[in-house]
């Protein structure tokens, strides 16, 4: 990982979560408009009708308003991949399947967006438009299915390393938990703009309109997935990995609960006509609940992947052959990535603590065992690689974990010190 | 929903329908709180006797793990350090620091440091770090980079889908009694 990226971590998780807030409420609605519409349109084919009914157009238009939108759901979708590849240690999802799932979504979407341009401009007897659409949501449910498990594997990260060379461990059951609420999002998200396309607010009083059924359509639409959404956020509590979960984690899920509920209240009310003027509140419900949901995930991460965490899942180096004990003595990084080993700043880092040249500390004084190697510089070597019991008066000196380096370097300044 | 019939429904099958809405959403958010309760999400970690910092000795002053850990190659379990190999270097080093005097107080009284343990398998499972230590598998590849924390928290689940996973990775045995007593 660059240390630019190390240095601005936090900044960068925050960057990702309001990228995430701000995107999936607009990918919802694009996968949820598509979606009705395309099957809204079917319906009509079969029955032999020959216009689609308006609200299509207008839920289309609503979905995808203009090119400039499209365009920037599209950057912002391949830009928060981008971001989640780069602060989750990027060597531990393959390229490859990074680059596949972000080409996935994004021609995905590319083809919903074509559909709407096709429809909106061209009537709707065109089955290549169709066909579009339909592939188009086909590819962006796939891949957010994909998404969606990857982010709970991030959760249990045991099965990271073993990702690339099995695929089938892709699948996780908090995976698919997620997923449910994404398409349950999608549901009141879509419902909400289905309630709200159907041309010309009616007057309270007046009847429906031959809008297809369309409001009748959005406000189920919207009431079941209200309705859903405790059932599967139980199941995402009682799948997620302990290691991930944490009070705030829980109160989000009880507070996205109480928004949900809120949402059915207001539903409810609207649809006895008592108040069907306050449009956008149900709009602010829907929307909360989506950040609610995306907030979950991020605490959920931020509470498993510390950097400690992510340190000892990166692959390593090819263990090195000329070193002496490959598992308990490690190279201290910082000296490793200096190249050059300095005898003097070793000793002051490693030694310090228990060695001063003229006064017992814990270990005796270096003036007074050190000349003992002057002729023989190899034992001194070997010693610190390798301390054995020498005096009875102190403790044994514990083994450093030096590299044959540092402890030529170490024993060099040493020697060099002490002669006269 | 048929908008006739809400017109001339009764008030009480009303009530009780908004009743049995509230009370649906209420029991779920209270399933979410005892889910949490059950599965341990409240309870805050065990906080160790003595704040004992391993980014310090593992790390800034490179003591191997063994060091303290010693039966981590020749025993089944690694153990937690005697207090005299504490105070090997504590009897000298940083005695007037508060956790310090924690442990000088230890030896006064003649008691062991009771380190809370994190890891902990159920009894029924046979695990020795003798045989994972051999077949060279680093420290961190089952506890994270402990060097890097200033206090020691576990990383992985310890459920049974880790060892096999790893197990079936690195061709071990994955037979039920390898692990199971
Ligand atoms: C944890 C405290 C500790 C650290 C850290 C430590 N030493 Fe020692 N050292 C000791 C003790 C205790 C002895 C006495 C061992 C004995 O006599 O058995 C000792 C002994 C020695 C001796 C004398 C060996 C002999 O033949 O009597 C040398 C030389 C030495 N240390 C060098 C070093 C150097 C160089 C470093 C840094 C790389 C270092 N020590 C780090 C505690 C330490
Ligand atoms: C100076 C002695 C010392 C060194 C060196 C040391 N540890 Fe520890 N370790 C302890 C003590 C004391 C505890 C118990 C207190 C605690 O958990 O913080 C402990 C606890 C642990 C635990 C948690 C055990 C449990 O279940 O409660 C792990 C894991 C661990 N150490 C791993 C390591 C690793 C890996 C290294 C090498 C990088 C290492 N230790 C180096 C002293 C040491
Ligand atoms: C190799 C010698 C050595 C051994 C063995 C050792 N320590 Fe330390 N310890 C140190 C040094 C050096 C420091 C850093 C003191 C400083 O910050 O100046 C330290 C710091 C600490 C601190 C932090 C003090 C503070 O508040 O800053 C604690 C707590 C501590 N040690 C506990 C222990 C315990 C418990 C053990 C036994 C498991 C242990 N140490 C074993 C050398 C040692
Ligand atoms: C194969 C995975 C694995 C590796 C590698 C591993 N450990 Fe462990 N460690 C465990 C498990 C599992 C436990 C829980 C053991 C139990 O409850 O009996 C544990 C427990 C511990 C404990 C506390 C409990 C005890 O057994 O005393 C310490 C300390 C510890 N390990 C240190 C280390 C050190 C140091 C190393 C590196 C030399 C290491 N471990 C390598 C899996 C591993
Ligand atoms: C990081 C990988 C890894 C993890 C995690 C792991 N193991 Fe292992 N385990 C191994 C390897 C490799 C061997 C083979 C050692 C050998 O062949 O000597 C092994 C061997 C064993 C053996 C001895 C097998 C035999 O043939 O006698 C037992 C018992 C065992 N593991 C239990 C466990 C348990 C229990 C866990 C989970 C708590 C676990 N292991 C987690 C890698 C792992
Ligand atoms: C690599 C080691 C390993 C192997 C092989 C293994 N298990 Fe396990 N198993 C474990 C561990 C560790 C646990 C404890 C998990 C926990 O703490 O919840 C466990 C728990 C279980 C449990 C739950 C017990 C309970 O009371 O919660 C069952 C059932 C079980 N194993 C069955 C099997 C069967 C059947 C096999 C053979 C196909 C098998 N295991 C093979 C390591 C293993």
């Amino acid at each position: 990982m660059l240390p630019e990226i190390q240095n601005h971590l936090v900044l960068l998780k925050w960057l990702l979560i309001v990228l995430i807030a701000l995107v999936c409420p607009l990918l919802a609605l694009m996968l949820g408009g598509t979606t009705a519409s395309l099957a809204s349109i079917g319906i009509t084919r079969r029955t032999g009708q020959k216009d689609s009914p308006a609200w299509v157009n207008a839920l289309l238009k609503r979905a995808n308003p203009s090119a400039q939108h499209d365009t920037l759901v599209v950057l912002t979708v391949i830009a928060s991949l981008l971001l989640f590849k780069i602060i989750y240690r990027p060597q531990l999802f393959s390229n490859l399947a990074w680059a596949g799932l972000i080409w996935m979504l994004a021609t995905g979407l590319g083809l919903m967006v074509a559909c709407r341009y096709r429809l909106t401009g061209r009537g709707l007897l065109d089955r290549a438009a169709l066909a579009e659409g339909g592939i188009g949501v086909a590819l962006v449910t796939v891949s957010y299915f994909a998404l969606a498990c990857t982010e709970s594997l991030l959760l249990t990260p045991e099965y990271w390393p073993r990702m690339a060379g099995l695929p089938y461990l892709f699948l996780s059951w908090h995976g698919l938990a997620r997923f449910a609420e994404f398409i349950l999002l999608t549901g009141a998200i879509t419902g909400n703009a289905l309630l709200f396309s159907s041309p010309a607010q009616r007057p309270p009083e007046a009847d429906l309109p031959p809008d297809g059924g369309a409001h009748r359509i959005g406000a189920w639409l919207a009431l079941g997935s209200l309705f859903l959404w405790p059932v599967v956020l139980c199941l995402d509590m009682a799948l997620i990995p302990a290691l991930a979960a944490s009070r705030l984690l829980s109160g989000l899920a009880v507070l996205s609960i109480l928004l949900a509920a809120s949402g059915v209240v207001w539903l409810a009310m609207y649809l006895q006509r008592r108040q069907g003027q306050f449009t956008h509140l149900f709009i602010g419900i829907v929307l909360l609940l989506f950040w609610c949901w995306a907030f979950m995930g991020h605490v959920a991460r931020e509470k498993i992947l510390i950097p400690a965490t992510l340190a000892g899942l990166a692959p390593k180096p090819k263990p090195d052959t000329a070193k002496p004990q490959p598992d308990a003595a490690k190279p201290q990084p910082d000296a490793v990535a200096r190249g050059t080993v300095d005898g003097k700043s070793l000793f002051e880092q490693k030694c310090t603590v228990c060695h001063s040249f003229d006064q017992r500390v814990v270990g005796p004084p270096l003036n007074d065992v050190v000349p003992n190697y002057s002729a023989q510089p190899a034992e001194l070597k070997s010693f610190l690689q390798n301390p054995v019991k020498r005096n009875p008066d102190y403790p044994a000196m514990p083994n450093l974990g030096l590299t044959a380096e540092q402890a030529e370097a170490i024993a060099g300044y040493l020697l060099q010190q002490v002669s006269p | 929903m048929s908008h006739e019939s809400q017109k001339t429904s009764a008030p009480w099958p009303k009530r009780l329908i908004r009743l049995a809405v509230l009370g649906y959403f209420v029991l779920f958010a209270l399933l979410v709180v005892a889910t949490g309760f059950l599965r341990g999400f409240f309870t805050p970690p065990a906080s160790q006797p003595i704040a004992f910092p391993h980014t310090v000795h593992a790390d800034k002053l490179g003591l191997a793990c063994d060091f303290c850990h010693s039966g981590v190659e020749q025993e089944a379990s690694a153990g937690a350090p005697a207090l005299s190999l504490c105070l090997s270097c504590h009897n000298s080093i940083a005695t007037d620091r508060p956790e310090i005097k924690k442990l000088l107080e230890y030896e006064r009284r003649g008691e062991p440091v009771r380190w809370e343990r994190l890891h902990a398998l159920p009894s029924f499972i046979h695990f020795t770090h003798q045989r994972h230590i051999q077949a060279k598998l680093t420290c961190d590849a089952c506890h994270g980079a402990v060097e890097q924390m200033a206090e020691v928290r576990r990383v992985r689940s310890l459920d049974m889908g880790w060892c096999v996973s790893c197990h079936r990775e690195k061709g071990a045995s994955r037979d039920c009694a390898t692990c199971h007593k």
